[in-house]
């Protein structure tokens, strides 16, 4: 094998903060908030009823989501409360999804040879970090409206109580069965919603990676269209984060309904 | 056979049979989205989003597996 540089899942420590270790990949992602907050506060000064070109990006992806999460819940004064929280893990995660083209950014080397900053979404923290609070934020809003009612769509001990023939019994056990399955379900969710996208942007790493460090003759023109897929791939990415946590959390407050 | 040894055999079998079923998928849903497609051009674009969408989805198998490939790689 060519020279392929060490390939690590886990990030490399950048330094000790009081006790606890900072690695590379929670300050890149503190770097891609700031370049979001900068960027965000930039253009907020600059709203216009003619909008620039920007704006008009930033208005149609809003829209977008807006009318999806209209036609996912049905109610206007809903969508715009859970607004903020998709577009936000949109945006985040399409600016850490792309911190790889950041000019330069890769070349900042610490002492031991790792690099200082590391795509934070190929890191299996941050991805976890961001479907647990999809997974937190829809069971709180079932409970919040109706905490009795979102008990009983997962256990549904009370069929027992309505048995009147054998046929019912049978029915009452396959619904707990199925009830079982269906927290379960929800633990997958999770996972799913995470490895997607920890798997597709640590791919592309690593794929840029292999071809860079196949032979010399390698490293400069043929690693563009993988550049260019695992940007795309980035940013299809965030785009069904977003929508899978619009359907989770649409679904969850639905059912309680 | 040695541990090392499996654990490279375990990611490649990992990955190739994981690639199956997602390649089948995507398949499907590019084959039905151009069927939609030449039946009715004046909904490309709003078909092509969709499908990129479904593909994606689609997509998460592979993903799945690949993840498990590159844990047994570098992790295990």
């Amino acid at each position: 094998m060519a020279n392929i540089p060490e390939i690590s899942v886990a990030p490399h420590e950048a330094f000790q903060l009081g006790g606890f270790s900072v690695s590379n990949a929670m300050i890149s992602s503190y770097v891609a908030l700031t370049i979001l907050l900068i960027f965000l506060l930039i253009h907020k000064s600059k709203l216009k009823i003619v909008p620039g070109r920007v704006q008009v990006a930033m208005e149609a992806m809003v829209m977008f989501f807006y009318s999806n999460l209209i036609e996912a819940y049905g109610s206007e004064k809903r969508a715009k409360k859970h607004l903020p929280l998709i577009v936000g893990l949109f945006l985040f995660i399409l600016i850490c999804n792309q911190f790889t083209i950041i000019p330069f950014a890769q070349s900042i080397v610490t002492g031991d040879g790792t690099g200082f900053f590391r795509n934070p979404t190929s890191h299996f923290a941050l991805p976890i970090a961001m479907a647990l609070i999809v997974f937190f934020v829809s069971h709180i809003i079932a409970l919040t409206t109706n905490p009795v009612r979102h008990f009983r769509n997962f256990i549904k001990l009370g069929l027992f109580l309505k048995i009147r023939s054998f046929k019912d019994f049978g029915n009452a056990l396959f619904e707990n069965f199925l009830s079982i399955l269906d927290i379960i379900g929800e633990f997958a969710k999770v996972v799913s919603l995470s490895a997607r996208l920890f798997g597709n942007v640590f791919a592309g790493e690593v794929m840029v990676m292999v071809i860079t460090g196949l032979s010399i003759y390698t490293q400069f023109i043929v690693p563009l269209p993988f550049y260019v897929l695992s940007i795309f791939s980035g940013l299809i990415q965030a785009l069904v984060f977003a929508i899978l946590a619009m359907a989770f959390i649409s679904g969850m407050a639905k059912s309680v309904e | 056979m040695e541990a090392e040894a499996a654990k490279l055999l375990a990611a490649g079998l990992c990955m190739g049979l994981g690639a199956i079923g997602p390649g089948i998928g995507e398949g499907v849903v590019a084959g039905k989205a151009i069927e939609a497609m030449s039946r009715n051009p004046k909904m490309a674009d709003k078909i092509l989003p969709n499908m990129l969408l479904g593909m994606a989805i689609t997509e998460s198998t592979g993903i799945y597996s690949l993840v498990i490939a590159l844990i047994l790689l570098f992790v295990v």
